[in-house]
């Protein structure tokens, strides 16, 4: 029998902006993959510097906030090397404007460091990885609300090798709609958080 | 020498007469001296500028040579910098000559005139005296001894010729010698010294490599695209050439064109030894022959000129054209500001490999909190270049007409462009700096004074300091005393036990408030800190317990499981580990050991920077700890799901062992079909010039040995070497003496 390492949730903190703006989302997450699938997990998600080769430990990296993104030399060396020895980044903006500040400087950010970011196929493997969602990427209610830039975002953008995902990015502001307390899904009809499960399925995959 | 100055006459016997002889004498012997010096500054220089004008015409006819001089290089050495050094060495020759000369005096002129006539010995005994020190009778009498009436006559002309002439041969030799050289240099058409400096080679590219006759020499002309301004130049039958992506690469020879054949084919990389796309280049007629012209692609590639069953390859080697560099130089530090008034100074510097096209402060500045967050884009003192590879941008930033108002951030950083017209061309970026201004609400919180760089910062700089200083100690440990060794050492120890004291007071304080630094205290003294001191070690204690601090330990930031301890313990961390490492180091330092206090010094650098960080963290605020019942939550979720197993992948080739067997291949294919052995050598540099650079070097010396003509059984030993390491055992090996 051999022992399999638990999944650790890590969010990536970064030194400009506000990398911890979807404080409670971590958790969330984590107890979606628990309440779905037996994947051994830990309790707890970290907050591992994106400047430290700790950042390497971990095959999912989220990455969220409202401000600006401006990598520093080191942490886009090792972003660099996250993504080229098989890390999967999702990058959410949480300020979901379409062209507001997180949004041009974080995808400026990825094209100088990775590669520019193409719209991901709604039918790609992401979207059936644990649960199946026929129409890509689900939508949010802030979309839905009309908040921040008033659109509902057909597809994720998305860096990608030939088999697999190298950065993630959705202008769908999961950051505000995961950021609750797990015990708050006993009152939703549809867990938000199922995408999510897939976001921590096909990083362990592929 | 019509008129020798010591020819024996009547006017010689008087004391008058010999003063004058000697005086024309000591004439000729300052002239003789000036004339060698001359002819030396003269070969010197001559020589010097021989061998500039000669390397710059090989540079310039065939040489592969690295692209960052292959613009300049030439140019320089053909251009009149060469007349200028070889100028100033010869006057260093001159000067070097003057400086070691002893004044020719009389008297000294009179000892080479007995040197050469021993018979007339008293001219120096009447030359060394003054007029006044010898009585006429005795002045008389000297005269005549050194008169010598029965002497040879003209001995000193022959004297003098004969010196002259051992004096002025060999630099007017050597000057000769050099002009001859240097005229075969500047008269000779362009191309000429190449085919005598290949003359070697390119007989044996024909008889060894095969070099088909057919296709001949071809000259490479490189035309560099028009905005970075470099001339454009012409290599002579090389096989390489490096230039910036996107130059025109003009390759031409001798012959009929409509026999010929040319095709691009782009590197892959060493795992590929399999067919690949070439892209064919047109070949058209011209009055010297034929001539094909390609564009230097972003990737090296290899260009093949065929005609029946011989070709010949031209390797393309591009260099980038680099983004600009930037550098914000102020502000230095991201910043807190309490008012939204006031001025800063923005300083940016920039640089570009080819040259500047323009600049400018971009900024953004973000209003709001929670959802509601606005943003906008300001440019600030935009600025056009000419072309300069260096420049600066300054601007006065004003809060006030920023219009800036509490709670906003700016996002500062310095953009530059060079003159690249693609319209997709990024630009070259500086650091961003992040400007706060503070809300009313948070005056009392500790970062809003972020202006003067904390305590831990000059720490941090003092300790790379300190460290730097004992790397260099240790450096030189071998040329000096051990008592001077042992006194640098306890200097450097009395610096690194200040930073500990500096470092344990911003512990205390942190602590308990008090400032005071390295006051013991112990365990169960009754006033805890939160550390006690135990051999000389600070030790935080928890609980009544203490916990060992360990260099290198995880910090409190990425290990959430790890919260038995305060988290002002947790901060201080890193503080605590420099602290004890601070300890180490002095000890070593102490003994005058600075080798054993550099690791020691390392962690304690790095305990610092680990602090900094916690502590820009902390100041923002530690994210909300969920911790999920996993057992509770376990598989109660109503919606179900199937996720495929992963299958593993299969492990990559290893690119080294492949490489090896391209290598051995073409190794063997150089015994029997030298000209497909040669490109397979080619093909393979081409594709190893990115994925492996030691390779690509070391075959680079395979293929100048194979067109000298040389046994390349070493050099292709050597690059293999770079590919299979040879292992090093342990023991006797199987055939020596044991």
């Amino acid at each position: 029998m051999t022992h399999t390492a638990p999944f650790v949730f890590a969010t990536a903190q970064y030194e400009s902006g506000d990398w911890d703006s979807a404080p409670s989302l971590p958790g969330n997450l984590i107890d979606s993959v628990a309440r779905y699938t037996s994947l051994p997990l830990a309790p707890q998600g970290v907050a591992v510097p994106l400047a430290s080769d700790d950042a390497l430990r971990y095959p999912l990296l989220f990455l969220t906030g409202n401000l600006p993104v401006r990598f520093t030399p080191q942490e886009g060396r090792v972003l660099q090397r996250y993504v080229a020895r098989g890390g999967l980044l999702f990058i959410d903006d949480h300020n979901h404007d379409v062209d507001g500040a997180f949004h041009k400087t974080a995808t400026e950010e990825i094209r100088r460091l990775v590669a520019p970011l193409l719209p991901l196929p709604n039918d790609h493997p992401l979207y059936s990885a644990f649960f199946t969602f026929e129409d890509g990427p689900p939508t949010t209610s802030h979309e839905l609300n009309g908040w921040g830039d008033n659109l509902v975002h057909d597809q994720l953008l998305a860096v990608r090798t030939q088999n697999r995902i190298q950065v993630l990015y959705s202008n769908k502001d999961y950051s505000s709609e995961w950021d609750f307390h797990p015990d708050n899904k006993r009152f939703m009809g549809v867990d938000p958080t199922r995408f999510g499960v897939n976001l921590v399925v096909y990083a362990l995959t592929h | 020498m019509s008129a020798t100055p010591l020819e024996a006459t009547a006017s010689f016997a008087s004391p008058a007469g010999v003063r004058a002889r000697i005086e024309r004498l000591r004439m000729r012997l300052v002239q003789l001296r000036t004339i060698r010096a001359l002819l030396f500054s003269l070969a010197v220089g001559v020589s010097i500028l021989f061998v500039l004008r000669l390397v710059g015409r090989m540079l310039g006819d065939r040489l592969v040579y690295e692209f960052a001089s292959s613009a300049t290089v030439p140019m320089l050495l053909q251009g009149s910098l060469p007349v200028a050094v070889a100028a100033v060495a010869a006057g260093l020759v001159w000067w070097r000559h003057v400086a070691r000369w002893d004044r020719i005096t009389p008297v000294r002129a009179a000892l080479w005139y007995e040197e050469h006539h021993p018979s007339s010995h008293a001219v120096v005994t009447l030359l060394d005296h003054g007029r006044e020190a010898l009585s006429p009778a005795i002045e008389a009498q000297l005269a005549l001894t050194a008169a010598v009436p029965n002497a040879p006559q003209v001995p000193a002309s022959a004297a003098l010729h004969r010196a002259m002439w051992l004096a002025w041969r060999a630099p007017l030799a050597s000057a000769l010698g050099a002009m001859l050289a240097l005229s075969l240099v500047v008269f000779v058409p362009d191309g000429a010294i190449a085919h005598v400096v290949n003359a070697s080679t390119l007989t044996t590219d024909e008889t060894t490599t095969g070099t088909p006759s057919t296709l001949g020499a071809w000259d490479v002309q490189v035309i560099p695209p028009a905005y970075s301004g470099l001339p454009t130049r012409t290599l002579r039958d090389s096989g390489t050439v490096e230039a910036l992506v996107g130059s025109r690469i003009r390759v031409s020879g001798v012959g009929r064109a409509n026999e010929l054949t040319a095709a691009l084919t782009a590197s892959l990389t060493v795992r590929s030894d399999s067919a690949r796309p070439a892209t064919t280049l047109a070949i058209v007629s011209t009055a010297q022959g034929w001539q094909s012209t390609t564009m230097m692609p972003s990737r090296p590639a290899v260009v093949r000129v065929a005609t029946g069953d011989n070709s010949r390859l031209l390797v393309l080697i591009p260099r980038p054209d680099s983004l600009p560099l930037v550098q914000l130089s102020a502000p230095l530090r991201d910043s807190v500001y309490r008012d939204t008034v006031g001025t800063i100074t923005l300083t940016a510097q920039l640089h570009d490999d080819l040259g500047l096209s323009s600049g400018v402060f971009e900024l953004i500045l973000t209003s709001g909190s929670g959802e509601r967050y606005s943003a906008q884009t300001i440019t600030l003192a935009p600025r056009r270049f000419s072309g300069e590879r260096s420049g600066v941008l300054t601007h006065e930033l004003s809060f006030e007409q920023l219009g800036v108002a509490p709670g906003d951030v700016i996002h500062l950083r310095a953009v530059a462009r060079d003159a690249h017209p693609a319209s997709a061309r990024e630009a070259g970026v500086s650091e961003t700096r992040s400007l706060r201004f503070a809300r009313a609400d948070e005056y009392d919180s500790v970062a809003v004074e972020a202006a003067a760089p904390p305590a831990v910062d000059s720490s941090l700089l003092s300790q790379r300091m300190v460290l730097d200083l004992t790397e260099k100690l240790a450096a030189r440990r071998s040329r000096i005393t051990r008592e001077l060794l042992v006194a640098e050492s306890r200097k450097l120890a009395v610096e690194q036990a200040r930073i500990r004291r500096a470092v344990s007071a911003v512990v205390y304080q942190r602590l308990s408030g008090e400032g005071q630094s390295e006051h013991v205290h112990y365990e169960g003294d009754g006033h805890d800190h939160g550390v006690t001191v135990q051999a000389g070690k600070l030790v935080p204690s928890i609980g009544g317990s203490t916990v060992t601090v360990m260099p290198g330990a995880t910090s409190p930031r990425t290990n959430e499981n790890a919260t038995d301890e305060s988290p002002i313990i947790a901060v201080n961390r890193p503080l605590l580990e420099a602290y004890n490492a601070m300890w180490d180091a002095g000890r070593a330092l102490e003994l005058g050991d600075p080798r054993a206090a550099i690791p020691p010094m390392r962690l304690a650098l790095a305990a610092i920077q680990r602090a900094r960080a916690a502590e820009r963290v902390y100041l923002r605020g530690r994210v909300r700890a969920v911790v999920v019942d996993l057992e509770r939550v376990r598989l109660v979720g109503r919606d179900t799901g199937s996720a495929s197993r992963r299958t593993p992948g299969e492990a990559l080739p290893d690119s080294a062992r492949i490489a090896d067997a391209r290598l051995l291949r073409a190794a063997e294919a150089l015994l029997v079909d030298p000209i497909a052995g040669r490109d397979s050598l080619v093909m393979l540099r081409l594709d190893a010039i990115a994925s492996a650079p030691e390779l690509s070097r070391a075959l680079a010396l395979v293929l100048a040995a194979l067109t000298d003509g040389r046994d390349v059984s070493d050099a292709l030993v050597r690059a293999r070497r770079t590919l299979v390491r040879p292992v090093a055992v342990q023991g006797v090996s199987a055939w020596s003496v044991p």
